[in-house]
């Protein structure tokens, strides 16, 4: 080797890189402005607004059980809990007390619902970083629940499964056994995916201390939802609000301590295994009875009814046309979405449309804190960080 | 006067006021199928029923008088078992129809089942079936299995048009509307137990099939039909209207309107004139923009004046306030003329009940902005009586009847506004397009000196710009200023007008 004379240092200059609104190595539509000094993120300005359909106005327009199908395409990831969620807060309003079932019924598809977000994280994830074994696995133990939802919907993923005052229809008698059958496949692929990276050097390498979210930061920010709980705070829904039948379930909530990408994966590991349990709870508490309450100003009348007397014919007109009659008032009705608490804030005129609906998203609040986890960071760890937030662009934008 | 309590409410009335009325005024809503303000009380479809503390039983609050310390409930249970038990009854022999039924979306029945009731059925004894679809005449169609017999369309033909032409007849399940044998519902305000029948026992066939109530929009418009200028909704959906309902409007129509006002909406869509046509007489047609052949006309109209022609104005008296008045000043400032005609069409049908003979909305308006600006009015009859030559006609509005002339030479050019073709935009030289009645706003006086207003219904068709503004453009390209400069300023300026106030200084 030739000895050079000590070179004078390169020239270097701040570049400005867009990344996205689609960009192949991130899921959801959002762009990134990056200030680049190096391979260093010195700045991130993030640009969000893509996926945006006026999803509150839209609602506006539509009567109260026309908007879940609205609602399914908010985190479409996990619709079930988006529907569970705007039901609980029309039924908060019209203080109506659904049937013990559909309140099991409800619980379930949201922690299956759960699973399956917290699947497609992982899926995601490792796919990014090179895993594209898990993510295969992931998927297909999604998919299992998808073909289980088909089952019970007709429909994989747009279930629009929740009735303002009950649900679309009640679970098939074979669910159980079907479900118990996706639950033993999605442990072994858990077992599987674990093996996989848990110790996986590349894996620990770009999860283990990046984008640290410290908690009193985390709080500051709004984080709820794994996120919050990965940087060590305590907080859940379904523990400190109980809502549904989650207070008559034994379940723990897994809380980390770092608040890196690793622990917000170790975060959701924990919880689809609490969430598989939970659901075995319900099936063994599962109560008998209809799932839909007799009120016809607000549940629709079976269709035999319909067809069959005016009664019924008149009710079902009445619903569908001009919507079930919610009193005049406000409400924030609040759930543990996949992503944190999801609330849908109401206010009814008296009609059978909402007068106005906002939408608390959880993923909102988490991208507001992604540019304090990204900066100062290697330009590669974007992509894990960006996905350990688990961004879903329906609900973002709305 | 009695004080009595309504819901834990107080309120004092007039001696002989019944508690529906009483109620009303404490903004209480009492449900009724047979009740209407505008009819006798028949007090037969027991929906009103409410409890009064001491009396055993429910009372029907639609005919029940107040009296002094009387305790009425509307909300206890025995009340709201009354209405659910009555709802019960009246639907154990109601067809399954809301499908296949105009009124649904805006049926009484359904509203009220809904609100009241909304229990599944206990019936299990087949329904009574009985005729339906009859086509009674040539407005309505009745359907006897879906009439509750509440007899509000018997009472409107007794009390109100006074044809008597419906009636009830048989008993117990059997009882039914019906006409005289062999007598066709031949009344004038025939559509209007349309809109008085709570449920889709009579239905409109104008209407009937065209459009489900919940897709049309409502606007406040005025009837262009007579003198009386009836107070209508009209029901559109688009650029289209389906249909015109009267309107409550207590100085003018009360509750009603008559059928060949609500049913003239169809002529305004048909035969438009659309774009400005010049020289249609002579058979050198051009069809130029509107705005063009505005000023063609103008300019031609302004070299005739110029030469000392003598021009005809003719106004139809359909035009609105506005309107009038920016054709007035017009021919003051434009024309140059003192002297202006009406075409009143006064060979209508009159009747007691609200048709008027002048089959125009606004006769008495433009007759009182032309007094108040000092404007000499001749009906336009007389247009060519004597040896009078006219140099050019100007005629505003569709509706204009000209007199023939005694020999040709009588009239010249002839420059006519209209919203349609018609015999005389036949002989027009210059034809301008204007808008039909329900596509613009304006002020109206009826016949008995109420002013009411009109709004804009649909859209004009496109070229169609409103008479003001042409006017305007007219003027302004022979650098004339007319007495207005914008539609706010003709606004308040024709009104203040009308009133009185400082209208022939402008």
């Amino acid at each position: 080797m030739v000895d050079h004379p000590n070179p004078s240092p390169l020239e270097t200059r701040e570049l400005f890189v867009q990344m996205g609104p689609s960009h192949p190595a991130t899921h959801g539509t959002v762009r990134m402005n990056l200030q680049l000094d190096g391979e260093t993120v010195a700045n991130i300005d993030l640009e969000i607004g893509y996926l945006h359909r006026g999803f509150e106005k839209m609602c506006e327009e539509s009567t109260y059980n026309q908007v879940f199908p609205y609602t399914d395409r908010l985190n479409y990831v996990s619709p079930a809990i988006n529907n569970v969620g705007f039901a609980l807060t029309v039924e908060k309003l019209l203080d109506l007390e659904v049937p013990e079932r559909t309140q099991y019924i409800r619980t379930i598809i949201s922690e299956i619902c759960r699973i399956q977000d917290h699947l497609t994280y992982l899926a995601a994830t490792a796919l990014e970083l090179g895993g594209f074994t898990v993510m295969l696995w992931a998927v297909e133990a999604r998919d299992h629940y998808y073909h289980l939802f088909e089952d019970l919907t007709g429909a994989r993923v747009t279930l629009s499964y929740c009735r303002v005052g009950g649900v679309r229809y009640d679970l098939s008698p074979e669910f159980e056994e079907k479900f118990h059958k996706c639950a033993a496949i999605t442990e072994k692929l858990m077992v599987d995916i674990e093996r996989l990276i848990h110790r996986n050097r590349i894996y620990l390498d770009r999860m283990c201390g990046i984008g640290v979210m410290p908690l009193e930061l985390a709080i500051d920010y709004g984080f709820t939802g794994p996120c919050l709980r990965a940087s060590g705070g305590v907080y859940d829904v379904r523990k400190d609000f109980p809502y549904l039948i989650y207070d008559r379930l034994d379940f723990d909530v897994p809380v980390g301590e770092k608040g890196d990408n690793y622990d917000r994966y170790l975060v959701r590991m924990e919880e689809m295994r609490q969430s598989l349990s939970m659901i075995r709870q319900c099936f063994v508490q599962l109560p008998g009875g209809p799932v839909n309450g007799p009120n016809w100003q607000v549940v629709h009348p079976p269709k035999a009814e319909v067809y069959d007397t005016i009664e019924g014919m008149i009710a079902q007109f009445e619903l569908v046309f001009r919507g079930p009659k919610v009193p005049r008032g406000e409400a924030y009705g609040f759930v543990e979405g996949a992503n944190g608490e999801l609330g849908f804030y109401l206010v009814s005129d008296g009609s059978g449309r909402p007068y106005r609906l906002h939408v608390r998203a959880p993923c909102f609040a988490l991208m507001q804190g992604l540019p304090y986890m990204l900066k100062g960071g290697m330009l590669a760890d974007i992509i894990p960080t960006f996905d350990s937030i688990n961004m879903i662009g329906g609900e973002l934008d709305r | 006067m009695p004080l009595l309590t309504i819901d834990d409410t107080d309120i004092e009335v007039p001696e002989g006021t019944t508690i529906l009325s009483a109620a009303e005024r404490l903004g209480i809503d009492i449900p009724v199928f047979c009740y209407h303000q505008g009819l006798s009380i028949a007090g037969n479809c027991r929906m009103c029923l409410v409890e009064v503390v001491g009396n055993p039983r429910p009372v029907a609050s639609c005919e029940a008088k107040v009296s002094d310390g009387m305790r009425v409930l509307t909300q206890s249970a025995m009340a709201a078992r009354a209405r659910e038990s009555m709802l019960e009854f009246t639907l154990v022999n109601h067809p399954i129809d809301c499908p296949v039924c105009d009124c649904a979306g805006e049926c009484l029945l359904q509203d009220h089942y809904y609100e009241h009731s909304a229990k599944p059925s206990r019936i299990n004894v087949r329904k009574v079936h009985k005729e339906k679809r009859l086509v009674i005449g040539e407005t309505v169609v009745l359907d006897k299995e879906r009439c509750i017999n509440c007899t509000r369309c018997v009472r409107f033909c007794e009390e109100v048009s006074k044809s008597n032409q419906l009636i009830q007849v048989k008993r117990g399940d059997a009882t039914e509307i019906t006409l005289f044998p062999g007598q066709e519902f031949t009344d004038p305000y025939s559509l209007c137990t349309v809109d008085l029948c709570p449920v889709g026992a009579l239905t409109s066939r104008d209407f009937r099939f065209k459009k489900r109530v919940w897709w049309l929009k409502q606007a406040a418009a005025i009837c262009p039909e007579c003198a009386r200028g009836c107070a209508v909704t009209v029901d559109y959906q688009g650029d289209q209207i389906y249909r015109v309902r009267p309107r409550f409007e207590a100085r003018v129509n009360q509750w009603w309107a008559c059928d060949h006002g609500r049913l003239a909406y169809a002529k305004f869509a048909a035969n438009r004139v659309t774009t400005g046509q010049v020289g249609v007489r002579t058979h050198e047609e051009r069809t130029l923009t509107t705005r063009d052949a505005a000023i063609a006309g103008g300019r031609w109209l302004y070299d005739s004046v110029a030469a000392g022609g003598s021009v005809a104005v003719v106004l139809d008296a359909c035009l609105s306030v506005e309107e009038g008045y920016a054709a007035l000043s017009f021919a003051r400032n434009f024309i140059g003329t003192e002297r202006v005609h009406l075409a009143e069409r006064p060979q209508g049908v009159e009747d007691e009940v609200l048709r008027r003979p002048q089959q125009a909305s606004n006769a008495a308006g433009l007759y009182s902005l032309a007094e108040h600006l000092g404007v000499q009015v001749s009906p336009a009859s007389g247009l060519f009586d004597g040896e009078q030559k006219w140099t050019a006609l100007m005629g505003f509005g569709a509706e204009i009847e000209l007199p023939r002339p005694r020999h040709p030479e009588q009239v010249g050019r002839v420059l006519l506004f209209a919203w349609r073709h018609n015999q005389v935009t036949r002989v027009a030289h210059t034809l301008l397009p204007l808008p039909a009645h329900y596509e613009k706003r304006g002020h109206y006086l009826n016949f008995e000196g109420v002013l009411q207003e009109s709004e804009v219904v649909v859209q004009p068709p496109e070229g169609v710009l409103d008479l003001p503004s042409l006017l305007t453009t007219m003027a302004s390209d022979r650098k004339i200023e007319l007495d207005y400069k914008d539609s706010s300023q003709l606004l308040t300026m024709s009104l203040a007008t009308l009133r009185g106030e400082g209208g022939s200084s402008g």
